[in-house]
């Protein structure tokens, strides 16, 4: 089995380092240990955001702001790791991005819109897989691990580390 | 454009370190000024409607997948966000007029 790539340090890295040492700082064991679902609505209380699960066909969250009111909606019909990466992918959006962003969305490939979406990304999957417990894994080994698609694990592997 | 480029790339100071100048792909996606300026948005619908700002909702939604959805797929994406908003609507409307 081939091992997990380790990525050398490379200027295009930068962001995203800094973006998990803003996370690293914000959130208990965040990149430490693996994180809940419990985890992320103590996370949400402190900040008034209400976490709402309800059935989706397609979408996996939506972030949404309504009237002042921040909203956390996760697909119920996801499995348990799905739910932790699409709860903290949201949860990057509401915490980190102008949701108000959403509205050029309609114009097509606008490049800060595919950033906002990869930095959520990354939050949500490095939540679920923090770097020791990837340790020496093959992509097969995190598949099963943290029972996530190939597409998922070969994302997080990818991942400065 | 520029205003929010900026803005972005001020979150994570990240100006120095990536693209410094990204209008030649803004132009080759067409994303030029006078593009942006013929597409109404829906913030341009609010104002149109009278609604203010602020009760406009605002949302990013993630499918997961990262790639691009077949015409059946982004007509499922637009169910789930109006079924989302409506949700969320109820939700404020609760908060805002808690019942007896």
């Amino acid at each position: 089995m081939m091992p997990v790539i380790e990525r050398s340090r490379s200027a295009s890295l930068v962001p995203d380092r800094l973006l998990l040492e803003q996370f690293r700082l914000t959130i208990d064991g965040f990149n430490v240990r693996s994180q809940s679902l419990n985890d992320l609505g103590r996370l949400c209380d402190e900040l008034e955001i209400e976490v709402v699960q309800m059935p989706l066909r397609r979408l996996h969250g939506v972030a949404l702001e309504d009237d002042g009111y921040k909203y956390l909606y996760i697909n119920s019909r996801l499995s348990g790791p799905e739910k932790v990466i699409a709860g903290f992918h949201e949860y990057c959006h509401l915490t980190s991005h102008s949701l108000e962003m959403s509205i050029l969305k309609s114009t097509g490939g606008l490049w800060n819109l595919q950033k906002y979406e990869r930095q959520a990304q990354i939050i949500g999957t490095v939540a679920l897989m923090p770097d020791p417990a990837l340790s020496g894994l093959s992509i097969e080994e995190v598949m099963q691990e943290f029972g996530v698609s190939r597409q998922i694990a070969e994302f997080r592997a990818g991942l400065a580390r | 454009m520029k205003q929010l480029q900026v803005l972005v790339e001020n979150v994570y100071e990240t100006a120095a370190t990536e693209l410094p100048d990204l209008s030649h792909v803004k132009e080759a996606l067409g994303v030029t000024s006078a593009f942006l300026a013929s597409k109404p948005t829906h913030l341009d619908a609010a104002v149109r409607a009278g609604r203010p700002r602020a009760q406009l909702n605002a949302f990013l939604a993630s499918d997961g997948y990262g790639e691009r959805a077949s015409e059946r797929e982004s007509k499922k994406q637009e169910l789930d966000i109006e079924d989302v908003r409506n949700d969320a609507r109820n939700r404020t409307k609760q908060k805002r007029e808690p019942g007896p």
